[in-house]
C-alpha cells in the first residue's frame, strides 16, 4: 500500500501531492464530496478533518498521528531500519510494517473507514510512546492551527533530495500561507527542530518555479478532475468543478503570486506569517540543542539524508547534488562524468529544456482505457446489423437448422467397416481377394464435396431437386392426358396443336412443296368428308340420339359433330377464297351444278364472318359504347349468328337430301330445284327482321358475288331474303313514286350515303366497301335527285319503299335534334339512341320524294322539341305526362298516311316509331303496329323527362329529409343532460293559511351525465346520427387506453383486424400466422450467437450467414 | 314421420391411424360471423386454462448438506448441472434421473464458483480457501490445483479457448496448463464479487465489486476499459447471448439493470418486481429472457426488453436463492437455494412436456397467438396477470409501493414549491447509476 502511494506521489504534481493526505482515505461513499470540499477552503477547522482523515487509514495498527507525516519518508526509515538490523527504531515500529504489509490490497471495512479526530488518533499512550518527536505537542495543542499547518506539509520528504522532494516540498496555492511552517519540517521535529534556513524557502520557492514549467496548471486541473472518486489508490479527490471553483475563490491572491515568482511569494508569505503575529520557525528555535553529543548529529534513521554534512548540522536544507559530486571536481578523471553534470548545470539555469516528466502513470492508464474502450466499442458494433436484425425478425428457429450433413453412401460406409469376427475377416479377405473392396470410396466422396464450397453444394442440389421435381411432374402429366377418353378434349387438343403450326399462307412462303402438300391432305379430309358425311346428323348414333329426348350433352355432341363438320369445309374455303374471288367465281361456272348452293353457303359463310367481324370492332365511344348496348348488340349478334347457321344448315339438309335421293346429276337439279324453293319457300322466314338495320345489310353485301339470276327470282317474289338482297329493285308494284334503279347503283352506293347514321352496320362493312365507294361516287353525286331504295330494315320492307325515302336536309335536322334530346339526359332512356341511326335512315329521301308524312313527323318534331324546351323552362317542379301532343302526333300520322300509303302495306305508317320500339318488337307480326304505337306514346313521354323529373316522381311522397331531422332532434333532446323533478306529489303540499309552498325538488344533472347539443358529435355532421350511449357490452371488448408500443388507436386496430382462426384463414394461412415468433425446441441446445465467418464463435459451428447459429450440429438430448 | 340420423359416410373409418381424416371447411365469411367476438372469447379461455395448467416444478434435486452457492449448466450437454455448496462439496447432477453423479469435497471452506469447460468434461472450482481447482469427473482428486493469496469469488470460462477468469481483490486470467495467471485487472482496490464472460463478443469481460461498480475488460487490449457505479452494489452480471454488447446486473436494490456495454450511462432498462436484493441472474439461451433469482425466496422470469416479469415461482420451503440457471434449451430454470436443494422448473408454467401431436401443438399456437392479440382487453390481462404470491411477498411489496411513492410525493411538493428547475426530474433508467468512470 505504501509503495503505491509512493509511486504514485511521486508521479503526480506538487499540487496534488499537497492535498493527498487531506483525502487519503475517502473512497468510501457519496458523502465524502462535501467533506472533499472542505478541505480545500483551507480554513483551520477543515485542516483538523484533514488530519483526522488522514489517520484511519492505520487505524488499529498503530494509532499514527506521523504514518503520513512519515509517508514517504517512511520508505527511507525502512531502509535504514533494514540496514541497521532495527536499530534507531522501537520494536513496535517494526511491527507496524508487518501489519502494513499484511494490509496490502485489502480494501478497509467502512465502518474502519471513519474520519477520526486528531487528537483520537493520537491518544495519551502514543503520547507516551512518541512524545519524543513532539515536544513542541503541547505548544500544538495551545496552537492548534499551528499542529494543524504542521500536519498539512507532513509529506514533505525530509529525505527526499531529487527534484522531486522539491515538488514535494512547493507549497500548494491552497497551503501558501502556511509556507512559514513548512521550514517546521518533519526532519526539523523530529532532530532539534533547529530552524530551517531561509534557504530552504527560497529553493522551495526556486523549484515551484519549475514545477510550474514542467506541470503547468491546466494538465494538473485535467489530471485532478479525472481521478474518479472510486479509486482507492489514488487520492480521493476534491476537483470536481465545483470544488475547484472553490478552490480558485480562495485562492485567487495566491495564485496571481505564485505566477509571479518565488520571491515574491516568500515575501508575501513571510508578510502573512508576520500578520499572524506568530514567529517564522526557523527564528524561534523550539529546542534547545543537547548538551552532549557523542555523535556529529542525532542518531536517527531521520537526519540521515536531512543533514548538512559540510556544516554538521541537521539542518531542513537538501543534499544538493554539488554535495555528492563535490569531489570529483579535482580529479582528472571522470571526465564524461563531469561533463554531464555540465549539462545539468546548463539545464538547471534553462540553457536547454530538459525533457519533459512522463505523464503519470494514472494519466496513461487512463488514455489507455479509453483507447481501449473506443476499440472495445467498435468491435462489439459490428454485431449490430444481426442483432438487429433477428430483434426484428418475424420468425425465428432456434436452434437454427443447419445444412443436411451430406450423406455418405453405402459404398462409403462399407469402406469404414472393419471386420472384427472371423467371419466377417474372412469375408473381407475374399472381397479383398476378388478386389470388391473400395477403400477409398469414403475419401473420394470426402473430397468429391470439399471441391465445393457448401453454398453452391446446396444451390446445386436445390437446382437438381427442382429439375427432378419438374420432370417428375412433366412424366406425371404425360400420363394423365395419355388416360384421358374423352374424344371433346382430343379434338380441342388437335386443335390446340393446329395452331400452333403455322398457316397454309405461311407455309406456303417458307415452303411451298409442304404447303402443297398440306393442302392436299386437307383437300382428302375434305373429300372424305362429303363422302362419308361422317359427321353430320346421318349417322346411327346421332339418328338414335335424334330420335330420343336429348339432353345437353348429346345435344352438344351432336352439334360439336356439326361444328366440326363445318370446321372442315370452312378450312378448304379459307384456303380457296384467299386466292381470289374471281377465281372462285370461275370455278363456280367450271363446277356447274353445284354452283348455286355452294355459292349459297359461301355468301353465309361471309355473312357469318361479318357477323363476326362487326362483333369484333366494337365501339368504344357513344352510347354505343355502353355496357347495356352492347350486350344488347352481343346479342343481336348471337342472334343473327345463329340465324346463319341455321341457314347454312338448312341448305345443307337440303343437300343432304339431294344426296340421299339419286347420284350425278339427278342431285345437281335437284339442288338446284332445291336452291329454288329455299329462295321461295324461305321468303317470309328468311327475313331477318329481329336483327333489324344491322342484318339488313349484310345480304347487300353479299350480293356483290351473287349472280344476276337471283335477281331475277327477287323480282318475281318481291321477297327479300338474305340471298337475295343484292341491289335492291322496287318492284312493279309501286311505280309511282319510285324511279327503278338498276344494277348500275350497287348497295355500297347506298351504303356510303349513309355510314355515320347507320352505326350497325358501319363499322362493319365500311372498311370493306370504301374503295369501292370511292369510285362510285361520282355517279352517286349525279343520281342525288334520284331516289335511293332503302336497304331493307326490317322485315316488312319490301313495302315500305316510299316511306323510307327521306330527304337528307331533314336528316340533317333530326341529328340536331337528336342533339337536343341527348342534353334531355334521361337515364332510362338511354336505351333508346339505338333506335336513332334507324330513324335516320328512314329519313332518307330527295326532296322530292319528301313524303307529306315526313314533313308532318318533323313538324311535330319541331313541336315536341320547342314544347320540351318550355318545360324545362318551367321547371321540374310540375311534372305531368303530358301525352298530348303525342297523340297529336299519332293522329297527324293517320291523317297523312291515309292518304300515300293506301297502295301500300299497312306497316307503312309507322317508320319513325318503329325503331323506337325495335328491343322489344321482335315479334314480326303485323299488328305489331296498334301495340307499337301505346307503347310509343309511354316511351316518348318517358324520354321527354330529365333525369330529375323522373327522379322525383319516382320519389314523389317520400319526405326523407325531414323525417331524419325528426329524428336527430329527438335523440339530441333524449341524450340531453336532464334535470330530475323529485318532487312527490301531495308531499308538502299542504294546504291552510300561512302556508307557503315548499319549493320543487330538483335533481340537477351529474357532470359527465349527457350529452349537450352543441358537444354532440354530430353536431356538424348534417347527415348523421352518432350514438352517443356508452355500449356497456362492448366494453369488454375495447381497451382501456391505447396500449404501449401504439401511437394511434387505428395502428393497434389494424394490428387486431385480421382474424386468426381457421374459420377464417386458409389453412397454410393460419398456420403461419399463429407460429410463435421464437420457436424452440426441447432438448436442443441453444447455443450463443457467432458472428458469420469468424472463429470467435464454437469450435464446431457451422458455417452460413448470419444469424444465430447452431454451432453444435448435433445437439445431445436430455 | 322421418327421424333424421346423425351418419356417417362409409369412408369414415380411418384404416390406421395415421390416416387423415379431411374436415372440409366453408370459408364463407356469412357462415363465421361475430369473428372478433369468437376470437376474443378463445382467448380468454385460453388465458384461463394457462393459468389452469401452471404447474412449473418439475423436480428437486436433493443432497447437499449446505446451502448451494454456485451452479454451472454445461455449455454444450443439457442433462449436466455442477454444483457447489457451502460445506466445500461439489456435485455433478444428472438432469434425467435427478440425481448425483460425482461428487467429491473439493474446497475447505466455501466453494464460490464453479464453471465447465465447454466440450469436455473438465470443471474448475475455486474458494474461500484461495485455491482455483480443475477437475475431471473422471475421477474425484483434481486435476490441478493453482494457489493464489486471495481468496476468490467468482469464477468464470472463456467460450472456445483454455482460459478462465477468476475474481478475488483483482481479475485474474488463467491458462489451463498454467499454474500463475496470465493476466491481471484491477481498477481499484476493493473485492470483486462476480466476473463473466462475454458469450459472444468472447473476449469481453464484466465484473461487479463491493464498491457498487461494474467494470468492464477487455482481454485483447489487457486493461478495464470501463467503469461505472452505481447506487448500491451489484449481485451478478449476466451477458445477453444473442446479443453481444447487452448484459443485465442483478442489484442490492431489488431491480434489474440491462445495460449497452457502449452507453454506460444510462440503464436500456430497469426490470422492477422483486422485493428484495436479486443475488443471481442468468439468461435464456435465446436472449429472449432471463430468470433471477433473490433473497425474498422467489424466482423471477422477465422478458429482455419488459419492465415487469411475467413469472414468479416460489415454494414454501425454499429458501433464500443464490444462484439461478437457465437450461441450454431454454425450457427450465434451475435454482439453488440456502435450504441446499436444487430445483428444477419449467421455464413456461403451463407448457406440457413430453410428445405433443401436431394437433395439439396447432391448438397451442392458435391459442397462443389469440391470447397474445387480445392481450391489452382488461378481463384477458388482468387473469394473465394475476399470480399468487406468499404474503410476506406480497406485503413487502405493498411497503414498497407506499414507501416509492411517499418519496415521490415528497418530491414533487419540492419541486412544486421551489423554484422552476431547481428540483429536476430524474429519469429512472438514470438515477440509479451514479457514475461513469474512464
Amino acid at each position: 500500500m505504501f509503495a503505491q502511494k509512493r509511486g504514485a506521489k511521486r508521479s503526480s504534481s506538487g499540487d496534488t501531492l499537497q492535498r493527498r493526505p487531506n483525502k487519503q482515505r475517502k473512497i468510501a461513499g457519496a458523502s465524502s464530496k462535501p467533506s472533499a470540499r472542505d478541505t480545500q477552503r483551507g480554513g483551520p477547522s477543515s485542516a483538523t478533518n484533514n488530519k483526522g482523515k488522514g489517520k484511519p487509514n492505520n487505524k488499529g495498527k498503530k494509532s499514527i498521528y506521523d504514518v503520513y507525516e512519515a509517508s514517504d519518508a517512511e520508505e527511507e526509515e525502512r531502509r535504514v531500519l533494514a540496514r541497521r538490523g532495527g536499530g534507531g527504531g522501537s520494536a513496535d515500529r517494526v511491527m507496524d510494517l508487518i501489519d502494513n504489509f499484511e494490509f496490502e490490497g485489502v480494501e478497509i471495512d467502512e465502518e474502519d473507514d471513519e474520519e477520526l479526530d486528531e487528537d483520537e488518533a493520537f491518544g495519551e499512550s502514543d503520547e507516551e510512546k512518541y512524545g519524543m518527536f513532539f515536544d513542541n505537542k503541547s505548544s500544538k495543542k495551545s496552537k492548534p492551527q499551528t499542529s494543524m499547518e504542521l500536519d498539512l506539509n507532513e509529506d514533505d520528504d525530509a529525505g527526499e533530495e531529487d527534484e522531486e522532494g522539491d515538488e514535494d516540498e512547493d507549497m500548494d496555492d491552497d497551503d501558501e500561507e502556511y509556507d512559514s511552517d513548512e521550514v517546521m519540517d518533519l526532519s526539523d521535529m523530529l532532530n532539534d527542530g533547529k530552524p530551517s534556513a531561509s534557504s530552504s524557502k527560497s529553493t522551495s520557492s526556486k523549484s515551484r518555479g519549475i514545477d510550474d514549467v514542467l506541470l503547468p496548471r491546466d494538465a494538473d486541473d485535467d489530471e485532478l478532475e479525472d481521478i474518479g472518486e472510486g479509486s482507492s489508490d489514488e487520492n480521493e479527490d476534491d476537483d470536481d468543478e465545483e470544488g475547484d471553483e472553490e478552490d480558485e475563490e480562495v485562492d485567487l491572491e495566491v495564485d496571481d503570486e505564485g505566477a509571479e515568482g518565488g520571491e515574491e511569494s516568500a515575501d508575501l508569505t513571510s508578510f502573512i506569517t508576520s500578520l499572524d503575529g506568530r514567529k517564522p520557525a526557523s527564528t524561534a528555535p523550539k529546542r534547545k540543542p543537547k548538551k552532549e553529543t557523542t555523535e556529529a548529529f542525532e542518531e536517527s534513521e531521520y537526519n540521515l539524508p536531512a543533514r548538512n554534512t559540510y556544516t554538521n548540522t541537521s539542518t531542513a536544507t537538501k543534499l544538493e547534488l554539488t554535495d555528492l559530486m563535490g569531489a570529483i571536481s579535482g580529479e582528472t578523471s571522470f571526465g564524461g562524468l563531469k561533463k554531464q553534470l555540465e549539462g545539468l548545470e546548463k539545464a538547471k539555469k534553462g540553457k536547454f529544456g530538459t525533457a519533459s516528466a512522463p505523464l503519470p502513470k494514472r494519466v496513461q492508464d487512463r488514455h489507455e482505457r479509453e483507447a481501449a474502450y473506443e476499440q472495445s466499442k467498435k468491435e462489439v458494433t459490428k454485431w449490430a446489423r444481426i442483432v438487429k436484425k433477428n430483434r426484428e425478425a418475424e420468425r425465428l428457429e432456434l436452434p437454427t437448422t443447419t445444412a443436411a450433413i451430406p450423406a455418405i453412401s453405402s459404398g462409403g460406409l462399407a469402406s469404414q467397416f472393419k471386420a472384427s469376427t472371423d467371419m466377417e475377416k474372412e469375408v473381407q479377405q475374399i472381397l479383398q481377394e476378388a478386389s470388391l473392396v473400395d477403400s477409398k470410396a469414403r475419401e473420394a466422396e470426402a473430397l468429391e464435396l470439399n471441391r465445393i464450397d457448401k453454398e453452391e453444394l446446396i444451390e446445386r442440389r436445390a437446382e437438381l431437386a427442382k429439375m427432378r421435381s419438374l420432370l417428375f411432374f412433366q412424366e406425371k402429366k404425360q400420363k394423365k392426358i395419355a388416360k384421358i377418353k374423352s374424344k371433346a378434349y382430343r379434338k380441342i387438343h388437335k386443335k390446340d396443336k393446329g395452331k400452333e403450326d403455322l398457316s397454309l399462307e405461311e407455309l406456303k412462303a417458307l415452303d411451298p412443296e409442304l404447303a402443297r402438300a398440306e393442302m392436299e391432305k386437307l383437300d382428302a379430309q375434305r373429300a372424305m368428308e362429303r363422302i362419308s358425311l361422317k359427321h353430320k346428323n346421318t349417322g346411327k348414333w346421332a339418328k338414335q340420339m335424334l330420335g330420343k329426348h336429348i339432353d345437353t350433352e348429346t345435344r352438344r355432341a351432336i352439334s360439336d359433330q356439326l361444328e366440326q363438320h363445318e370446321a372442315l369445309k370452312r378450312k378448304i374455303r379459307g384456303i380457296e377464297s384467299d386466292e381470289s374471288e374471281s377465281d372462285l367465281a370461275d370455278e363456280d361456272e367450271d363446277e356447274g351444278p353445284d354452283t348455286a348452293r355452294e355459292n349459297a353457303l359461301k355468301a353465309l359463310g361471309v355473312l357469318e364472318r361479318e357477323v363476326e367481324v362487326a362483333q369484333g370492332e366494337r365501339p368504344v365511344k357513344g352510347v354505343f359504347a355502353m355496357k347495356f348496348m352492347q350486350r344488347g348488340l352481343e346479342a343481336q349478334m348471337k342472334e343473327s349468328r345463329e340465324e346463319v347457321r341455321k341457314a347454312m344448315e338448312e341448305m345443307e339438309d337440303e343437300e343432304m337430301g339431294g344426296s340421299e335421293g339419286d347420284s350425278g346429276n339427278e342431285e345437281e337439279e335437284e339442288e338446284d330445284a332445291g336452291a329454288g324453293k329455299l329462295v321461295a319457300q324461305n321468303s317470309g322466314r328468311m327475313v331477318f327482321g329481329g336483327a333489324g338495320g344491322k342484318k339488313g345489310v349484310k345480304p347487300t353485301t353479299t350480293a356483290e358475288s351473287e349472280g344476276s339470276d337471283d335477281d331475277e327470282e327477287m323480282d318475281q317474289d318481291t321477297a327479300f331474303s338474305a340471298r337475295a338482297s343484292g341491289p335492291i329493285r322496287i318492284g312493279a308494284s309501286q311505280p309511282a313514286k319510285t324511279v327503278k334503279v338498276d344494277s348500275i347503283f350497287p348497295v355500297q352506293q347506298f351504303e356510303l350515303e349513309e355510314p355515320t347514321d347507320n352505326v350497325f352496320i358501319g363499322n362493319a362493312n365500311k372498311r370493306q366497301l370504301q374503295p369501292e365507294a370511292s369510285d362510285v361516287k361520282p355517279a352517286k353525286q349525279t343520281s342525288k335527285p334520284t331516289p335511293i331504295t332503302a336497304k331493307a330494315t326490317s322485315f316488312d320492307a319490301p313495302a315500305t319503299e316510299e316511306t323510307f325515302t327521306i330527304d337528307k336536309r331533314p336528316t340533317r335536322r333530326a341529328r340536331g335534334q337528336q342533339d337536343d334530346e341527348a342534353e334531355a339526359d334521361n337515364p332510362w332512356l338511354q336505351a333508346d339512341d339505338d333506335s336513332k341511326p334507324v330513324k335516320k335512315s328512314t329519313k332518307m329521301v330527295s326532296d322530292k320524294n319528301l313524303g307529306k308524312t315526313e314533313r308532318a313527323m318533323e313538324k311535330l318534331a319541331r313541336e315536341r322539341k320547342s314544347a320540351r324546351k318550355a318545360e324545362l323552362e318551367e321547371g321540374v317542379g310540375n311534372v305531368q305526362l303530358s301525352l298530348g301532343g303525342i297523340k297529336e302526333l299519332e293522329q297527324r300520322i293517320d291523317d297523312v298516311n291515309s292518304e300515300p300509303a293506301l297502295p301500300t302495306s299497312k306497316s307503312a305508317p309507322k317508320p319513325a316509331p318503329k325503331p323506337v320500339l325495335r328491343a322489344e318488337s321482335s315479334d314480326e307480326d303485323s299488328d305489331v303496329e296498334e301495340a307499337a304505337t301505346s307503347k310509343m306514346v309511354h316511351t316518348t313521354e318517358l324520354k321527354n323527362l330529365s333525369r330529375r323529373e323522373l327522379l322525383q316522381m319516382a320519389f314523389a311522397n317520400d319526405d326523407v329529409a325531414a323525417e331524419f331531422e325528426g329524428e336527430k332532434e329527438k335523440a339530441m333532446e333524449l341524450d340531453k343532460p336532464k334535470e330530475e323533478d323529485l318532487t312527490l306529489p301531495g308531499w308538502g303540499s299542504w294546504g291552510g293559511t300561512g302556508v307557503q309552498p315548499k319549493k320543487r325538488v330538483v335533481k340537477a344533472p351529474k357532470p359527465g351525465e349527457g350529452v349537450e347539443v352543441e358537444k354532440r358529435q354530430d353536431a356538424k355532421l348534417k347527415h348523421v346520427i352518432i350514438n352517443e350511449k356508452r355500449m356497456k357490452k362492448a366494453t369488454k371488448y375495447m381497451v382501456p387506453q391505447l396500449p404501449h408500443g401504439f401511437d394511434t388507436l387505428e395502428q393497434y386496430e389494424r394490428t387486431i383486424r385480421m382474424p386468426l382462426g381457421k374459420e377464417w384463414n386458409a389453412t397454410s394461412q393460419h398456420k403461419e400466422v399463429v407460429k410463435p415468433r421464437v420457436q424452440t425446441k426441447i432438448g436442443h441446445v441453444i447455443t450463443p450467437l457467432t458472428l458469420p465467418g469468424s472463429n470467435s464463435g464454437n469450435k464446431r459451428k457451422g458455417a452460413g450467414e448470419g444469424g444465430p447459429k447452431k454451432g453444435n450440429p448435433r445437439p445431445r438430448k436430455l | 314421420m322421418k327421424i333424421k340420423t346423425i351418419s356417417r359416410g362409409e369412408d369414415f373409418a380411418r384404416e390406421r391411424s395415421g390416416d387423415i381424416f379431411k374436415v372440409q371447411r366453408n370459408l364463407d365469411p356469412t357462415l363465421h360471423p361475430f369473428e372478433r367476438a369468437r376470437e376474443y372469447t378463445r382467448a380468454l379461455n385460453a388465458t384461463k386454462l394457462e393459468r389452469l395448467f401452471a404447474k412449473p416444478f418439475v423436480g428437486a434435486l436433493s443432497g447437499h448438506i449446505d446451502g448451494v452457492y454456485c451452479m454451472s449448466k454445461h455449455p454444450t450437454n443439457l442433462s449436466t448441472v455442477l454444483s457447489g455448496s457451502a460445506d466445500g462439496e461439489v456435485r455433478i447432477w444428472s438432469l434425467t434421473s435427478e440425481e448425483t453423479v460425482w461428487s467429491a469435497r473439493a474446497h475447505k471452506g466455501f466453494v464460490r464458483g464453479i464453471c465447465s469447460v465447454p466440450f469436455s468434461n473438465r470443471f474448475f472450482t475455486v474458494g474461500e480457501d484461495k485455491t482455483v481447482k480443475m477437475w475431471d469427473r473422471e475421477s474425484t482428486d483434481p486435476l490441478n490445483t493453482f494457489v493464489s493469496n486471495a481468496s476468490f469469488s467468482g469464477i468464470d470460462h472463456h467460450r472456445n479457448q483454455n482460459i478462465f477468469a477468476t475474481s478475488s481483490h483483482q481479475i485474474d486470467m488463467w491458462d489451463h496448463s498454467r499454474a500463475e495467471p496470465t493476466q491481471s485487472f484491477q481498477w481499484g482496490a476493493e473485492t470483486i464479487t462476480s466476473v463473466k464472460f462475454n458469450q459472444t463478443e468472447t473476449n469481453i469481460l464484466a465484473s461487479c465489486g463491493t464498491d457498487r461498480t461494474i467494470i468492464l475488460y477487455d482481454i485483447r487490449t489487457g486493461t478495464p476499459i470501463s467503469k461505472t457505479i452505481m447506487a448500491l452494489r451489484t449481485n451478478a452480471i449476466a451477458w445477453n447471448p444473442m446479443e453481444a454488447f447487452n448484459f443485465t446486473t442483478a442489484s442490492e436494490d431489488h431491480n434489474c439493470y440491462t445495460f449497452d456495454m457502449r452507453k454506460m450511462d444510462q440503464a436500456m432498462n430497469v426490470h422492477k418486481d422483486h422485493v428484495s436484493a436479486v443475488l443471481d441472474i442468468d439468461y435464456s439461451p435465446s436472449g429472449e429472457e432471463f430468470a433471477t433469482g433473490s433473497y425474498d425466496r422467489t424466482i423471477r422470469i422477465f422478458k429482455t426488453r419488459e419492465g415487469h416479469s411475467r413469472e414468479v415461482y416460489h415454494t414454501k420451503r425454499m429458501q433464500r436463492i443464490f444462484c439461478i440457471k437457465f437450461s441450454m434449451d431454454a425450457k427450465f430454470v434451475l435454482s439453488g437455494s440456502d435450504d441446499g436443494n436444487i430445483r428444477l422448473w419449467k421455464a413456461n408454467a403451463s407448457e406440457k412436456l413430453g410428445i405433443t401431436t401436431n394437433r395439439e401443438r396447432a391448438a397451442k399456437n392458435y391459442s397462443q397467438s389469440v391470447k397474445e392479440r387480445y392481450k391489452h382487453l382488461p378481463e384477458i390481462r388482468r387473469i394473465d396477470k394475476q399470480r399468487k404470491t406468499p404474503k410476506a411477498i406480497k406485503q413487502a411489496g405493498q411497503t414498497k409501493r407506499t414507501m416509492l411513492e411517499s418519496i415521490n410525493r415528497k418530491r414533487d411538493n419540492e419541486r412544486k414549491h421551489s423554484k422552476p428547475g431547481s428540483v429536476p426530474y430524474e429519469a429512472e433508467r438514470k438515477k440509479h447509476i451514479l457514475a461513469t468512470e474512464k
